[in-house]
């Protein structure tokens, strides 16, 4: 019996130092594999965006005007999103109300008290009848929106979903065609919701961190791309949520701010310290960055009289001083979005009122946006890339064009 | 000592003084310990592997694929590149400015 205790040891002793060898030569393995991909990212990243611009035709300043003040709410703008007409768009605030708004006569259309007021994102479906909204009550819910003179005087509006599951507020949200929605959460998870089965299709985990944002590929609805604490952003698939790429946004910043760019193939991503990076799928790689240095310069050398809007030069001040209290809600690039063509990058800071155009392939500021009294919560472009909408906390939305 | 045996009897026909029995069962689970690092380690080095064999475009290829993308997408933002264009927000801003001559003429 002795014998046999010690056979047994004796065995267990021989595969102790079998799996020791085994592991000693995976992690050397590992090792190799780690140096030979440091490599390979190293080889592909033979250029960037700017140094291959050579033969690009320069464009000079921007100008882009502002058309219309949207006001009406009575506490800061968070989010806007623009309806598939390209003409009408919703605003929601910290009021507790989301409004409905016509951009070219500046008019309300439709109001719809929310149910959470603490909300943080909303989207309109690409048929523009529903509005999802998110917040800080952890539920995703989706209104019916009437923009129709009769459903005005309808007492209640209707609300379509409810969906209810994350354990954290909801950062950001988007519809995937007409009947899906996902949501990006401060539980470190993504869920797409279907409305005809009325639950979650999928959860895609794999973040460490709060995810704060996420974008759809316009070119292939099945693709997104988040952005979380972690400090990474990962490219995910709708059809397989276990598999996923990473790329790192920052090695000391959260990222807050992701949008993909209009030919799908790459995404920019905004962080916590006011960088903005361009990222590349095919390449595997960063490709651009929007240094938040060159933001600084741009505003330190600006001049005020050459401002048009005659009490921008006020609103700077203005922000600057509440800056202070715009940093403790988040630092760093507030929205970022993209011109039709993917030429001009908008970007918001939390500590500019301003918002800053980038040429997305020159890497250099070539307007700003200058108007709001306070920082600018959001940026969209309109579906036909005419108009731009900016939701900003001193509660007005601008509507800028050519 | 007769429930010591007992349990050891159920569970697995070792008998024997504790301490070798203890040490058996610290290798044993050593042993899964290891298995499993050993499992993760080797699920970590299919991820790199698969990293490794994805196809990359070059940097520069990439780059040329956005230029172009930006040069052949029309945008009405860019009247630089893409000539004027006529937005719903101009004609609106025009209007103001003719009605009220209009108007005077009607009431005339």
């Amino acid at each position: 019996m002795d014998g046999g205790t010690g056979g047994m040891y004796a065995r267990q002793l021989e595969l102790s130092n079998v799996l020791s060898t085994q592991i000693r030569n995976v992690q050397g393995e590992s090792k190799q594999l780690v140096h030979h991909l440091a490599k390979v990212k190293q080889q592909v990243k033979d250029a960037t965006l700017e140094s291959m611009s050579g033969n690009c035709t320069r464009i000079g300043p921007v100008r882009l005007q502002n058309h219309r003040t949207l006001r009406g709410h009575f506490n800061k703008v968070l989010t806007v999103s623009w309806h598939p007409d390209n003409r009408h768009l919703a605003t929601a605030a910290q009021d507790g109300f989301l409004l409905f708004w016509d951009s070219t006569s500046g008019l309300k259309k439709n109001l719809i008290r929310l149910d959470d007021p603490y909300i943080i994102c909303s989207d309109i479906s690409p048929n523009g009848h529903m509005v999802a909204t998110g917040g800080l009550e952890n539920a995703c819910i989706i209104y019916k929106l009437h923009s129709s003179p009769d459903s005005e005087t309808s007492p209640k509006n209707s609300i379509v979903s409810i969906f209810k599951g994350h354990r954290e507020y909801i950062s950001d949200l988007s519809f995937v065609g007409n009947s899906q929605v996902l949501t990006s959460s401060g539980d470190k998870s993504i869920v797409l919701w279907d409305m005809e089965k009325g639950t979650r299709c999928n959860s895609f985990n794999g973040h460490l961190g709060d995810v704060l944002g996420l974008s759809v590929n316009p070119r292939d609805p099945n693709m997104f791309v988040s952005c979380s604490s972690d400090r990474f952003s990962n490219l995910w698939d709708v059809r397989s949520p276990l598999n996923r790429r990473q790329f790192q946004t920052s090695q000391t910043h959260d990222s807050s701010a992701v949008k993909f760019f209009p030919d799908g193939y790459s995404f920019a991503c905004g962080t916590d310290d006011g960088e903005v990076k361009l990222f590349d799928i095919r390449s595997d790689c960063e490709l651009s960055n929007y240094p938040v240095r060159q933001v600084h310069q741009h505003f330190r050398s600006y001049k005020p009289e050459e401002q048009v809007v005659e009490d921008s030069a006020s609103s700077m001040k203005l922000s600057t001083k509440s800056s202070m209290v715009a940093a403790l809600d988040n630092p760093g690039v507030l929205s970022i979005d993209f011109s039709k063509s993917g030429r001009l990058l908008f970007a918001s800071y939390a500590e500019y009122s301003s918002v800053v155009v980038w040429d997305c392939v020159m890497g250099t500021i070539i307007g700003t946006l200058d108007g709001h009294r306070d920082s600018v919560s959001k940026i969209k472009i309109s579906p036909d890339g005419l108009g731009i909408a900016t939701a900003s906390r001193d509660h007005t939305t601008r509507i800028w064009s050519v | 000592m007769e429930l010591g045996f007992l349990k050891n009897a159920d569970s697995a026909p070792i008998t024997g003084p504790e301490p070798e029995n203890e040490k058996l069962m610290r290798i044993i689970q050593l042993n899964k310990m290891k298995s499993m690092k050993l499992e993760r380690l080797n699920q970590y080095n299919n991820r790199l592997k698969r990293e490794l064999a994805r196809e990359r475009v070059n940097a520069s290829n990439s780059s040329l694929m956005i230029i172009k993308y930006t040069e052949t997408t029309k945008d009405g933002l860019i009247p630089e590149l893409w000539g004027p264009t006529e937005t719903r927000y101009q004609e609106k801003t025009k209007s103001p400015n003719n009605e009220p001559t209009g108007g005077c003429c009607t009431i005339a």
